[in-house]
């Protein structure tokens, strides 16, 4: 038995005597090799990507091509892009030995996209590519022949675009002759089967071809001028002949790019086609400029011009003859001026700030090229840019004052000259005077307070600028001012008694140094103030009272109310009025009783009369009398004693109307005392609990109730006492000074409970004020850093106290400047400091697109900084409030992990990493 | 290898035909005894032969087959689910030299060679869903497939011992047999298309491999059952 068992434990051990095959196993990632090609592909609706493509790389230096993590394992992602790298074991592309190679990539029902790439340096090229589908309806012809050993054609090639060359002309036909010799770009034969792909182009669609249409805004982007390598201008395309596509290659995915003899392109022309340098419709014998455009290297070419010649049946017809394959565009173009007209002010205005309209009119077609405004004073010159070389125009300047319109002489875009325009016929400007003339008042009048009409008319059309009402006593001084320049004034003057008018001579309006004489001697006397009133004394058998009682005086004729106004009415108390003009007239004075309805009114007297009338206060009541002692109201209140105020109301219990309104502590066992009340009165006491919203009310009792009452408040809430003054912190912060926020919260000690949220800025010596604390409870202050994961305490405090705590954030970490326009991603680990040495990568890749589009753009690199917690990156390429879909990733086009439609909220954006696996 | 197991076997065979041949030589070099096994390299059956020498030796040749094959779904929670592929097959056909050293015990040792057709062990992982990791997303196309593979020779030893006649003395027998598998070191396959791709693993296959060597030897331990194909069997 011990030797069974003997045997088995060594069967046992060597069994288990086995290592963890991922013992010292570290995965990090690879530094990926930089982009040299980033293709994005569509369809050709542009709007989605293509499913199930294959990949091919073909040329010369196909073999140097790998992923971006060196790797052959080379593909088109889901999204349509393809990323492609050099790589270490060659020379790198420089313009002498540039790296060619093509990419071809096939998706079923598509067209394959072949794009020649000839790289001259190790700048990263990004395209976008368009598959286009095949079959009978394809835009694109698809046709095949055989190329002997040579690479020579053994017959004649015709090949004719499926579609016209333009809405309405002949489709394109090209001949590729017999025996014409085929190479490729290093000048090798391209023999085999041969593919050719041959289309229209329509060069205001971007999704034509396999690549992006290389026109946009109709211009030619710097063209190669013809057999040189000088660069011409920008030519934009006036007027279209046509576009069109040629692409041949082998089975190998060889492509031609020139023949031994030239391919000959035909199609119609449209009789109708302008030719801007001859100012006719094309005609035969017209040359029309033609441009190719290399997809290998990007670059333009100026080529022979194609010509116009009669058609067979009888129409116009354009032939080119190529010399290598590319995409082809025939049509007429301009360029921009490179120096354009200027035009010299003559002006008999005074010097102004004043901007007037300028236009650039083109002679041709009436349009406004231009429109911008200048001042156009004498002497000053007006350049105009950015025309264009078949333009010719006029500047047209228009008074910005009145309707006068000039136009300058027809010139040239390009031409350099200076022409002069002349704008005295503008109206001078108007400006407002800051001063105005005044008038000394001759008056033989006795003064008075009485105001007169006063008018201010333009001396010419008499229009009225200006009104207003002031005395007018002998040498008084009235000044104008606010007045606009430019125009004559006069001032006149109305008299209210006789009606006459008076009007001064007339004046400049910004004459300020004029003083004009203005006589009103044709005036009345003007109605001067009573020397003396009625006085009406009361006349009551009534007790004295302090009640008062409502007057009114009212006009003995018309009964409209002059005066109004309420006092007490005792026995022997005199009425006096007042504030009459001699033209006020007969005047009555009426009084109402506060009991009963009962009024008495006057007979007419004259406003101005010295005389004394009584006043017999006829059917009036006694009013009832004063409490002699105040209404006293005990609080009944469970809650303790404060000094907490409350609203308090008296109320008459038969109207509800309020009384009287104070405010009151109303502690348990307080009198609350009600004084002025009268004796007819019911009341009701009111007190209102703001807290809680209960209200207090008493029962109804009699004004003069000498029992004190009861007032119940055991429904109030006990009243939270708060701080009376907030609660302060200093910050003491290693910072530097800026605008970003912090979050912070006040943390109740007992029962660690948030108290307040709050965002405050942390700049060393800022002060962190808290309102509205309840007293009676410590609390601390608790602020997070958003650039790591470090959190500031307070020490805990008296919410109450009165001193200045401190709240140190020096453990904090100083952010990046995040400018107007940035926004700063930030990959933020849960800990203070990352573990260099286990972190898989030092730099993450991303791109971004706004949520809804295809177009992927490349973010800057998230890199990780020595020292900090998180990797972040400042970027201008975003904007708050739109929403994005994120990639990100280990290498360019290994976007492993993704994050859709997520809105930019600000432009600090903090994603939370979970796991700490990579914190020191 | 395959002709150097057929030499093994021929050789084997040769042997019982050559001894047995001296006496009845039209039935001798059939086997003495057949039997089955179930354990945890497999189920399997065997031949017996005994041979005529006095170390009471049995030749046996037979074969093994455990399978698993089988799509599993792992979630890894927040409805990221991966998809495991294992693929897993021990396919042996083997021949040994059992032997008795006592006389009247069923105590035997054991030694011997076998030939395997898939040498190796292999597990496919793709992303059947988006994968929620930590707050990011990873599409499934991104993740990719991930190829781990492990190769032995094919060529394997075998020493075990146990209890039990391969020729029972009866016409039944029954007995268990441990024992181990000798491999040779392992070799580590791994192929990576998506994530792992922009990673260094592929570069640490000798560290995998290194680690590795210890899974030389596969356990095996299994009960036997036996038949024997002669009323009187030859005493071993």
């Amino acid at each position: 038995m011990k030797r069974v068992l003997l045997l088995l434990g060594m069967w046992l051990g060597m069994v288990s005597a086995c290592k963890n095959p991922i013992d010292g196993l570290e995965i990090r990632f690879k530094k990926p090799y930089p982009v040299a090609l980033d293709v994005q592909y569509y369809t050709a609706a542009g709007d989605s990507v293509p499913a199930s493509t294959q990949v091919i790389l073909t040329g010369p230096d196909a073999n140097r091509l790998i992923t971006t993590v060196n790797t052959k394992k080379i593909k088109v992602s889901s999204d349509g892009a393809l990323f492609l790298s050099i790589d270490s074991l060659g020379l790198r592309p420089t313009p002498e030995n540039p790296l060619r190679f093509t990419v071809v990539v096939k998706s079923p029902g598509f067209v394959d996209a072949i794009l020649p790439v000839e790289m001259k340096s190790d700048v990263q090229r990004s395209v976008v590519l368009i598959m286009q589908p095949s079959g009978t309806n394809s835009r694109v012809r698809v046709s095949q022949m055989n190329a002997g050993g040579q690479g020579a054609l053994d017959k004649d090639w015709n090949i004719e675009t499926p579609t016209p060359i333009l809405s309405g002309q002949s489709t394109a036909k090209a001949l590729i002759v017999k025996g014409a010799q085929l190479k490729d770009v290093k000048g090798a034969a391209v023999d085999g089967t041969l593919t050719a792909r041959f289309q229209s182009v329509d060069i205001a669609k971007p999704y034509e071809t396999f690549l992006i249409n290389p026109i946009t805004n109709q211009t030619i982007t710097k063209p190669l001028l013809p057999g040189g390598t000088a660069v011409a201008a920008n030519q934009q395309l006036t007027q279209i002949a046509g576009a069109f596509l040629l692409q041949l290659h082998n089975e190998q995915y060889q492509l031609v790019k020139t023949l031994s003899q030239p391919i000959q392109v035909r199609f119609s022309v449209s009789p109708q086609l302008y030719n801007p340098q001859e100012r006719r419709v094309v005609q035969a014998g017209d040359a029309i400029p033609l441009y190719s455009f290399d997809a290998a290297t990007e670059q333009w070419q100026t080529e022979t011009a194609g010509k116009v010649q009669k058609s067979a049946n009888g129409g116009l017809e354009y032939i080119a003859e190529l010399s290598h394959l590319s995409l082809w565009v025939a049509g007429f173009t301009k360029q921009k001026c490179d120096t354009g007209p200027s035009f010299k002010i003559k002006s008999s205005l005074p010097i102004t700030n004043l901007q007037y309209q300028c236009e650039v009119i083109n002679e041709a077609t009436g349009a406004r090229l231009q429109v911008f405004k200048s001042t156009v004073n004498n002497g000053e010159i007006i350049k105009v840019n950015g025309l264009e070389s078949d333009q010719f125009v006029r500047l047209r300047i228009t008074d910005v004052l009145g309707t006068a319109v000039v136009n300058s002489q027809l010139v040239n875009g390009c031409s350099g000259e200076v022409q002069e325009i002349d704008v005295s016929s503008f109206k001078k400007q108007i400006q407002k005077c800051p001063n105005g003339p005044s008038f000394r008042i001759r008056s033989p009048l006795p003064n008075s307070d009485y105001r007169y009409n006063f008018t201010v008319i333009n001396a010419e059309t008499n229009v009225t600028l200006q009104s207003f009402q002031t005395t007018a006593n002998n040498n008084e001084v009235v000044r104008l001012s606010g007045l606009d320049s430019d125009q004559r004034v006069r001032l006149r003057i109305t008299d209210i008694v006789s009606s006459a008018v008076v009007t001064s001579e007339p004046v400049d309006a910004c004459a300020s140094n004029a003083e004009l004489g203005i006589e009103i001697n044709n005036f009345k006397v003007p109605p001067q103030r009573c020397a003396a009133s009625p006085v009406f004394r009361i006349s009551s058998t009534l007790p004295n009272s302090d009640r008062r009682y409502s007057f009114e005086v009212i006009d003995a004729d018309t009964k409209g109310r002059i005066q109004f106004f309420q006092t007490t009415a005792n026995n022997g108390d005199l009425i006096r009025l007042g504030g009459f003009y001699e033209n006020t007239g007969k005047i009555q004075l009426r009084v109402f009783d506060i009991v009963s309805s009962a009024q008495v009114l006057t007979g007419a007297v004259e406003a101005c009369s010295n005389v004394t009338l009584a006043l017999v206060l006829e059917n009036f009541k006694t009013p009832p009398p004063k409490c002699s002692v105040p209404l006293g109201f005990r609080v009944k209140s469970n809650l303790p004693n404060s000094g907490t105020t409350y609203q308090v109301q008296v109320i008459n219990a038969l109207t509800n109307g309020v009384m009287q309104s104070f405010a009151t502590t109303i502690n348990n066992g307080q009198i609350i005392n009600v004084n002025g009340l009268y004796s007819d009165e019911t009341v009701r006491l009111k007190i209102m609990d703001n807290l809680s919203g209960a209200v207090a009310l008493s029962a109804a009792v009699g004004a003069c109730n000498t029992t004190v009452q009861e007032i119940d408040v055991t429904s109030f809430k006990k009243p939270v006492l708060k701080c009376p003054s907030p609660l302060t912190f200093s910050v003491r912060s290693n910072l530097p000074i800026s605008e970003r926020t912090y979050n912070g919260e006040v943390i109740k000690v007992s029962n660690n409970a948030v108290l307040q949220t709050f965002t405050t800025t942390l700049n060393n010596g800022n002060q962190i004020r808290i309102n509205g604390l309840d007293a009676e409870q410590n609390v601390r202050l608790k602020i997070y850093d958003n650039q790591s994961t470090a959190i500031a305490n307070s020490a805990s405090t008296d919410a109450c106290a009165t001193g200045t705590q401190v709240i140190d954030v020096t453990s904090f970490r100083a952010p990046p400047d995040i400018k107007p326009g940035q926004v700063l991603i930030t990959l933020q680990f849960p800990c203070k400091e990352l573990d260099r040495t286990k972190l898989p990568t030092l730099e993450l890749y991303g791109r971004f697109r706004e949520t809804g589009t295809l177009q992927w753009r490349n973010l800057p690199n998230l890199a990780y900084e020595e020292g900090k917690s998180s990797f972040s990156i400042l970027t201008d390429l975003l904007v708050v409030g739109k929403t994005y879909d994120f990639q990100a990733g280990p290498a360019p086009g290994y976007y492993s992990f993704s994050e859709n439609a997520y809105k930019l909220e600000k432009a600090d954006w903090i994603i939370k990493i979970k796991t700490d696996e990579y914190c020191k | 290898m395959k002709k150097a197991l057929w030499v093994v076997c021929v050789l084997a065979l040769g042997r019982v035909y050559a001894v047995e041949s001296k006496g009845d030589s039209s039935v001798q070099w059939l086997p003495g005894g057949i039997g089955i096994h179930a354990g945890i390299t497999g189920v399997g059956g065997h031949l017996a032969w005994k041979l005529p020498t006095k170390a009471r030796l049995v030749l046996r040749l037979g074969g093994t087959y455990l399978g698993y094959k089988k799509t599993l779904e792992l979630d890894l929670g927040d409805s990221s689910i991966v998809e495991l592929r294992p693929d897993f097959v021990i396919g042996l056909v083997q021949t040994s030299l059992k032997w008795h050293p006592f006389r009247r015990g069923a105590f035997f040792v054991t030694g011997g060679v076998g030939y395997t057709w898939r040498p190796d062990i292999r597990l496919e992982m793709t992303a059947k869903t988006l994968l929620e990791l930590g707050g990011i997303q990873m599409k499934p196309e991104e993740f990719g497939t991930i190829q781990l593979g492990v190769r032995w020779s094919p060529i394997v030893g075998y020493a075990g011992f146990g209890f039990g006649r391969s020729i029972p003395r009866r016409r039944f027998g029954m007995g268990v047999e441990m024992g181990c598998y000798y491999l040779g070191s392992p070799k580590v396959d791994m192929e990576f298309e998506g994530f792992l791709e922009t990673t260094t693993l592929a570069e640490q296959t000798p560290l995998i491999e290194r680690n590795m060597r210890g899974y030389r030897f596969l356990p095996n331990l299994q009960l036997v059952f036996t038949y024997s194909l002669f009323k009187k069997p030859l005493r071993p």
